[in-house]
């Protein structure tokens, strides 16, 4: 089963799909999203059913994730 | 009573006395401390429309629960005063090192009243404080300022805050620095402390705050420190010129003092990661920062001079080289150190020089008036040389001794219809037209057009707080959520500043309100609900606004300037203006319990406890 992440605002500017589906139960947030980390010179928190996790968590069936850049400005 | 003193120092400059107050547990109770409790001073303590500069003004110092214990991000301090620049309410806040030094003096907060009769500067020590004489550091630079004082009183661990040259002549923008990296830049507080011949406020500390459970909380802030170090990183590496360039790729960023529509080219030239690299940066943590935002730069120009110290900020970025069309970054540099070392805001300094450049465009001002220099949009040597005159309040920085309405006033043709101000605040550097939220957020600005005090930029960016029961980010260019979106990010970044915790611990570190919650718990004995928790952000802002309306602030100050409502050409923000505006005031007024001419109302006061503040309403 597939399990749709959302990437909030920076991240969106990074090529990834809108909304992106990724596979259940296989590699953790941080493994996904490890490139578009470099890439954006920015960290996140990942939200997974509106409570924070760790970059370690694995995507599971029925989660609502969105992910949470952690840059800010001014 | 856990987490707070319950003390108050009082510190009369015209008699040169010192006492202590005590301050009622219930007080903290209700306003929790730092802004909100500053407010209440002020608003209990001055007359309506009281002369900012005059001996009659407060000038207010005030921490939070976590500055005598180690929390992360606890360095802040917010500075409480009548400004010079709008006339009402105004709060700033600084970082560094001295907040915690100061509460571990034994109080909560400091008064200063009156006026000296002579420079002089304060050592707040335990248990009290020492009025010294000031006059070997009149004239002094802010950096120069804070090491004399350190010779002075024999220990290098000791900070000061301090004004430089600008607020010894009440300079409108004249901030108060801290460790010549931190400033409480907005409004003039600077000024206030000038007008009191303050030029410094020393402190350092010995004694420990009493926590409820030590233990749990050093241990929990330890563990808060590790994740935020982590969760932050990448925020580290390159501090918040890292947003230069996705701001400007959303329309935020200003250029051309808010007429141009985009500038890649510039945003790439300005912004990390080459910012990082062309100034050979490093970061420059605050006390118990996990992160360290601020910026160490080594830059050597090409005749060889080398500046080393403070590097500019995103803000300072947007207003000194995007709003300008500048691109050498070592200009804007070097423009940074100028505005720090005299000791000015360089977001209203950037904003003015962008007025002074439009008004020469329009052929409103003419060689005659600006000594033979030509005001070219992008030209690095016309911005030093406007940072010198306005910082010095000489030459055409002259026409600025009461904000840009005065020099538009003085310029006449069709100026003051081109400012883009609230209450006489300039715009910091983030363009409404690509964030709704943030029109009605500086519309209504206690302290005048504030980003820091409701902060809806950083939804652009993603954030959003999910333990308020947000699913997202609402949409920035949705009319119908600009006031929601303004009133969350006021409660809780007000909140932040009444309990004085770095803002960028959220918003870089992740920290979570849910954190906060449980650090304050370790502290206080006291669990608030996160739900109650904002209520503290909401309070102060009520105060905040009871002030402003004292003063004779309603709707029609809440403005948005005539250039707002030009939507971009081209660009992110084609199309896209933060209107109608009256429409989202109303919704905004609604929102807080406040009437439809913007004053609130005694129901809502009282439905948060603070309904014997009413009676400071006309």
């Amino acid at each position: 089963m597939a399990v749709t992440i959302r990437l909030l605002g920076l991240f969106r500017q990074y090529g990834l799909p809108e909304p992106w589906e990724v596979p259940a139960g296989e590699r953790s947030i941080g493994e996904l999203l490890a490139e578009m980390e470099e890439k954006a010179h920015a960290g996140y928190i990942p939200i997974v059913n509106g409570e924070r996790k760790s970059k370690t968590y694995i995507p599971a069936e029925g989660d609502d994730i969105k992910i949470m850049p952690l840059v800010t400005g001014g | 009573m856990y987490g707070y003193w319950g003390k108050l120092l009082r510190v009369d400059l015209t008699n040169r006395v010192c006492r202590t107050d005590d301050i009622p547990e219930e007080t903290f109770g209700l306003l929790l401390g730092g802004s909100a409790l500053g407010a209440k001073i002020l608003l209990e303590e001055t007359p309506a429309k009281v002369d900012p500069l005059s001996p009659e003004n407060k000038l207010i110092f005030a921490v939070g629960p976590f500055q005598g214990v180690k929390f992360p991000g606890n360095g802040k301090w917010s500075v409480i005063t009548k400004g010079p620049l709008t006339g009402t309410f105004l709060e700033s806040a600084g970082t560094g090192h001295w907040a915690p030094y100061f509460k571990q003096c034994g109080f909560d907060a400091v008064v200063f009243e009156g006026r000296a009769d002579s420079p002089v500067y304060v050592f707040i020590k335990d248990g009290g404080a020492e009025i010294r004489d000031a006059a070997f550091l009149w004239g002094k630079d802010t950096i120069e300022t804070g090491e004399l004082i350190k010779e002075d009183l024999g220990d290098r661990r000791i900070n000061a805050l301090n004004i430089g040259p600008a607020g010894e002549m009440m300079h409108p923008i004249a901030c108060i620095s801290c460790d010549g990296h931190s400033f409480a830049g907005r409004g003039g507080a600077g000024a206030v402390m000038g007008s009191k011949n303050l030029k410094a406020v020393a402190a350092w500390g010995t004694r420990d705050v009493p926590v409820h459970d030590p233990e749990k909380a050093a241990e929990f802030a330890r563990e808060t420190f590790t994740l935020l170090s982590g969760q932050g990183e990448k925020f580290r590496a390159h501090g918040t010129p890292r947003v230069i360039v996705p701001l400007e790729g959303i329309g935020d960023t200003p250029i051309k003092y808010w007429r141009g529509d985009e500038n890649k080219r510039g945003a790439s030239l300005l912004g990390a990661p080459r910012y990082t690299e062309y100034l050979k940066v490093k970061p420059l943590p605050c006390i118990n920062c996990p992160i360290g935002c601020h910026r160490h730069i080594r830059f050597e120009y090409p005749d060889g001079t080398v500046l080393e110290g403070n590097g500019p900020e995103y803000e300072t970025i947007g207003m000194m080289g995007s709003n300008l069309l500048v691109e050498d970054l070592g200009a804007v540099a070097k423009a940074n150190d100028m505005a720090n070392r005299l000791g000015i805001d360089t977001i209203s300094c950037g904003a003015w020089i962008g007025f002074l450049m439009e008004c020469w465009e329009y052929g409103w001002i003419t060689p005659r008036d600006t000594g033979g220099l030509s005001l070219k949009w992008g030209d690095p040597d016309v911005l030093l040389a406007l940072v010198e005159q306005i910082g010095t309040l000489t030459g055409m920085g002259g026409w600025f001794r009461e904000g840009i309405r005065g020099a538009a006033k003085k310029i006449g043709r069709e100026a003051e219809k081109i400012t883009v101000e609230v209450k006489n605040m300039d715009y910091p550097a983030h363009d409404p037209r690509a964030v709704y939220a943030l029109g009605v957020n500086y519309a209504v600005g206690t302290r005048g057009a504030c980003h820091e005090r409701g902060n809806p930029q950083t939804s652009a960016l993603g954030g959003y707080f999910p333990e308020l029961g947000q699913d997202g980010p609402y949409d920035r260019q949705t009319p119908e959520f600009a006031a929601k979106t303004a009133v969350a990010h006021q409660d809780v970044s007000v909140l932040m500043n009444c309990m004085t915790i770095c803002q960028f611990m959220m918003g870089g570190g992740g920290l979570t309100l849910t954190e906060i919650r449980t650090a304050y718990r370790y502290l206080t004995g006291k669990d608030v609900p996160v739900e109650d928790l904002v209520k503290f952000g909401e309070r102060a802002w009520q105060l905040q606004r009871i002030i402003n309306v004292r003063d004779g602030l309603d709707r029609k100050d809440d403005t948005l300037p005539l250039k707002m409502a030009v939507p971009a050409m081209v660009g992110p923000r084609a199309g896209k203006t933060p209107t109608p505006h009256d429409r989202i005031l109303d919704d905004y007024y609604e929102l807080r319990g406040w009437d439809r001419n913007g004053v609130p109302t005694r129901e809502r006061l009282e439905a948060l406890g603070l309904g014997r503040f009413a009676a400071f309403l006309p």
